[in-house]
């Protein structure tokens, strides 16, 4: 930083050695604050706001536990095991325990008539 | 023994904490020493402490300057309440004019005539580095600005400064 201004310089100069010289001496200033009660003020009020915020939380807490607890909300979907397709009735076709089941051996599904029933049924 | 070293430090600073605080309070004598005693209350009970991260000159004046604000911010909210006004009593303190300051040498008074007509910042950054042979980052520091804010203060300050001393000098 250039600071040519000598005029400046001497005008301040002649500003501090007046000031400095008309000044208060420091020991009657340090003394006088010496003596002078400290203000703790902001020390208080931040143990005040500690409390007033800790009170706060207890009373949030407290509320929020008090809250009575219930069932949980029935969901209104369906669980999976429970769902039907909207088509499931076209499935629903004659015959079609044919199609869910294995046959069982040595008997139809169905009762169709045969020459050798006929033979049984007729009296010899 | 910090205390003690600490002490010998302030009463070092203290003609041009003086100086720092005068400008503060716009040359309110008064004033200026309720300030800088206030400043020592806090350095005292704690409540201003010096961490090291600065030289003691600039947090010294900082100290200072933030007790100077505070102190005027006071004044303005009782000024603004009225309380002065109807218990009967003065306004606060009237800036000094030049002409109050009568006895002082010629210089002095041109040059705090032509001060006072300057803007806070750039009478500060003007007074810091002039006054008190601060650099302009230590200007910057006490200032809580930045470097280029100080520098802008400067020049302009300077310039404002030359042109009311001039006229001035031509009264």
């Amino acid at each position: 930083m250039s600071r040519p201004d000598p005029d400046l310089e001497r005008a301040f100069a002649a500003l501090r050695r007046q000031e400095q010289r008309e000044g208060p001496g420091f020991a009657p200033l340090w003394q006088a604050a010496g003596r002078r009660p400290g203000r703790p003020a902001r020390p208080r009020l931040g143990a005040a706001a500690v409390v007033v915020a800790t009170l706060c939380g207890l009373t949030g807490l407290a509320l929020w536990r008090l809250q009575p607890v219930g069932p949980p909300p029935q969901s209104s979907v369906p669980s999976l095991s429970h769902w039907r397709p909207a088509t499931d009735f076209l499935l629903r076709t004659p015959g079609r325990e044919i199609l869910g089941a294995a046959p069982p051996l040595g008997r139809s599904a169905f009762r169709f008539p045969t020459s050798s029933a006929n033979r049984e049924r007729r009296p010899s | 023994m910090i205390e003690r070293s600490l002490e010998q430090h302030l009463a070092e600073l203290h003609p041009a904490s003086f100086g720092w605080s005068l400008q503060c309070c716009r040359w309110d004598r008064q004033e200026a020493e309720d300030v800088l005693q206030a400043a020592y209350v806090k350095i005292l009970d704690g409540r201003a402490r010096f961490d090291g991260r600065s030289s003691l000159k600039t947090w010294l004046f900082s100290v200072i300057r933030r007790t100077a604000a505070e102190r005027r911010r006071a004044q303005w909210t009782r000024a603004l309440l009225s309380l002065h006004w109807r218990n009967g009593h003065a306004a606060p303190a009237p800036v000094a004019t030049p002409e109050a300051l009568a006895g002082d040498g010629e210089t002095a008074r041109a040059l705090r005539a032509a001060l006072s007509r300057l803007p806070a910042r750039q009478r500060e950054v003007l007074h810091l580095v002039f006054y008190q042979d601060l650099t302009l980052e230590q200007a910057a520091e006490v200032l809580a600005i930045s470097l280029g804010s100080a520098r802008t203060h400067y020049h302009r300050g300077k310039a404002a400064l030359r042109e009311s001393l001039r006229g001035e000098g031509a009264r």
